[in-house]
């Protein structure tokens, strides 16, 4: 194998090699040709410039080449001083900084870790009888994942815990499904795979299931990793059972819902009679009436905004904002929500312009959610601009890079310096903040997970006093279709900024 | 536990399901404000509800599109009634008395030969694995704080 890396190697130096040449042999030729045609100079004068030049590109080239050839033994000298036991404060060969060679460098710099790893462990096996035994008697969960992910241990503890029956050699992800708000555990591996020859993370709050339904907890997971071990374990995981703690926290959250539903009720009732009030009343009362009818309706619909808004933050954090991506025209839908929009801002005695370019590519977008994404901004837009009449101006654009970009732009009181990098916080992390920006603060944040999960960047243009853009893009459908069939190979996608089980690469 | 299937967000193009959730249609309905009236052309709509204000507010707006509409403030009765096949649509709240709304659902679909189309009209807050489940038995599923009657009525057109 390292055969072939070393010939691509020497293949590449030669070129690299004949390239200096042609170049130093080109350079010398080129000035004499422009000295020999342009000047009067002699012939004796014009050998020594050409000289002086091949001379120095000579210089030049050779000391670039003996760059690119010294390189790989520096990279394989500090990856040898890396594994010495008087050495160790060396720190591992970054080789993805590598240019020529990198391959071999890659696999040599393997070898030698193997080669030490089997000396170093050679008389002591991971897995033995007694180490098994101690194992078994933890009260916390271990699981050991071979190089192809299957299950190669699994202490007493774990077999209880997720009920395994039959789990030698079988996947894990066959066995048992891990929900957390970070990187998946597969991805981890194949990440650090590349990367490192040891790693050790942790998870916090890892809903633990197992794939026939029998078992849900939640744990705090250690993950520590070994390349090529010979234990035959490259992977080590150990289960903190913290069911009691987030067990309570899952309690709360359904007593959000449960209130939730609560409240909405009296809110159905009174949506539904303001708009009889509306209906009935148009034309039969004066204009002050009117008014206040208005401004009641506005109300009930901020107050459903907020619901809706809590909600989906709650899911949001338990990862169960799932999107359903549909091939639809921006401009209609945008369109559309706009002039639900309207009487909110016109209430306040705002109005809102919409500007959309034309041919704009259809958009892979969760109706519901953008809804969610134009309503909050707008919202926002009305409550900081209060004493202009100036319109809320929403544009839709392309990007310049082929995304369909969406502004929302207000001449308010714009945003403080120090704010805007909380912004898209939750709200309680920039409560010391309220007395500049009033609201929960969950709508941005709401924004800027349902943004991402759509694979769209979210941002915020402001100056205080002068107004604030708030833009976010959306990828067109054709091209997060292709991401969805190319990443449809390890098995995980998003959701809003957790990553379940089916596919991945294309959460940003 | 979870099924990794139902929480795939993947890009849905044919959609049969006239449901309100999922149907781009959604934010058309929801900006209209006035209902047309005569669009239910003698329709029969079953409200099973038991919040009266409620009832009352679909009943009105019900009646004045043109629909005929009844309203049944408990399961077990919504049920029988719904049984009786006199209705083009059924509006099926989930927490209702004597008999809640998806076991309604389930007696429903035990009858091929029923046509009414059911909507589930709630305002009860599920985890999307139930909700999936639950739109997938029923015609359509709304969360009845998130429209007004008139968008409901509006709504109703599509079956």
């Amino acid at each position: 194998m390292s055969g072939g890396h070393l010939d691509s190697f020497k293949k590449t130096f030669s070129l690299y090699l004949v390239f200096g040449l042609i170049i130093t042999g080109a350079l010398a030729s080129g000035t004499a040709y422009i000295l020999l045609a342009n000047t009067v100079l002699d012939r004796e004068i014009v050998i020594v410039i050409v000289t002086s030049v091949v001379i120095i590109a000579s210089v030049i080239v050779g000391n670039v080449l003996a760059a690119l050839l010294i390189k790989p033994t520096q990279y394989l000298a500090q990856a040898i001083y890396h594994i010495s036991p008087n050495e160790h404060l060396v720190a591992a060969p970054n080789v993805d900084k590598l240019g020529v060679g990198r391959e071999l460098v890659a696999n040599l710099t393997r070898q030698i870790y193997d080669l030490s790893s089997n000396l170093s462990s050679a008389n002591i096996p991971m897995v033995k009888d007694q180490n098994s035994d101690l194992l078994d008697s933890l009260p916390v969960s271990v699981l050991g994942l071979n190089d192809q992910g299957n299950i190669a241990f699994a202490n007493t503890a774990a077999i209880s815990a997720f009920s395994l029956g039959t789990w030698k050699d079988v996947p894990l992800t066959n066995l048992l499904n891990m929900k957390s708000n970070s990187i998946a555990l597969p991805d981890w591996i194949a990440q650090t795979k590349q990367k490192s020859i040891n790693a050790t993370t942790q998870w916090q709050k890892v809903e633990v299931s197992s794939n026939d339904g029998t078992v849900k907890s939640y744990y705090d997971v250690a993950a520590h990793y070994r390349q090529k071990h010979p234990s035959g374990i490259e992977t080590l995981l150990v289960f903190f059972s913290h069911y009691d703690q987030y067990d309570q926290e899952e309690t709360a959250l359904s007593m959000i819902a449960l209130s939730v539903h609560e409240i909405r009720t009296p809110l159905t009732i009174m949506r539904g009679y303001v708009e009889a009030l509306q209906q009935e009343m148009a034309g039969k009362v004066d204009s002050q009436t009117q008014t206040y009818i208005d401004r009641l309706g506005a109300s009930t619909d901020n107050l459903t905004t907020f619901m809706t808004n809590i909600l989906s933050v709650l899911k949001v954090d338990q990862n169960q904002l799932n999107l359903q991506l549909q091939e639809s025209s921006w401009e209609e839908h945008i369109t559309s929500i706009v002039a639900n929009s309207q009487n909110r801002a016109s209430v306040r005695g705002k109005t809102i312009s919409l500007s959309v370019a034309p041919n704009l590519p259809k958009v892979g977008i969760d109706n519901i959610s953008l809804g969610e994404v134009i309503t909050n901004l707008i919202d926002n837009a009305i409550k900081y601009s209060p004493d202009d009449k100036k319109p809320i101006r929403i544009e839709v654009k392309l990007d310049t890079d082929g995304a369909v970009l969406t502004t929302v732009s207000d001449d308010g009181v714009g945003i403080p310096d120090s704010v805007v990098p909380n912004l898209f916080n939750r709200f309680y992390r920039n409560h010391r903040n309220r007395h500049h920006i009033s609201g929960s603060g969950l709508g941005l944040y709401l924004c800027k997970e349902i943004i991402s999960a759509h694979h769209g960047n979210i941002w915020v243009k402001s100056k205080e006093g002068e107004g604030t853009t708030i833009g976010f893009t959306l990828m067109p459908f054709s091209q997060l279709d292709e991401a969805d069939k190319s990443g449809a190979s390890n098995g995980f996608t998003p959701v809003a900024h957790g990553w379940i089980k089916n596919h991945s690469m294309q959460r940003r | 536990m979870q099924q990794d299937s139902d929480n795939i967000p993947k890009p849905v193009t044919d959609d049969a399901t006239p449901s309100l959730y999922k149907t781009p249609e959604f934010s058309d309905i929801a900006s209209s404000v006035t209902s047309d009236p005569g669009s239910g052309s003698g329709k029969k709509v079953l409200c099973i509800e038991d919040e009266a204000f409620i009832g009352d507010l679909y009943k009105h707006a019900l009646q004045k599109a043109g629909y005929e509409a009844d309203i049944i403030n408990d399961g077990k009765a919504g049920l029988e009634r719904a049984l009786s096949g006199d209705y083009d649509i059924i509006l099926l709240d989930i927490v209702i008395p004597q008999l809640l709304g998806i076991d309604v659902l389930h007696e429903l679909r035990k009858n091929p030969d029923l046509k009414s189309k059911i909507i589930i009209a709630t305002n009860l807050e599920q985890d999307d694995e139930t909700r999936a489940a639950v739109e997938k038995e029923a015609d359509a599923y709304i969360i009845k704080a998130e429209i007004t009657p008139s968008q409901l009525v509006e709504f109703l057109k599509n079956f």
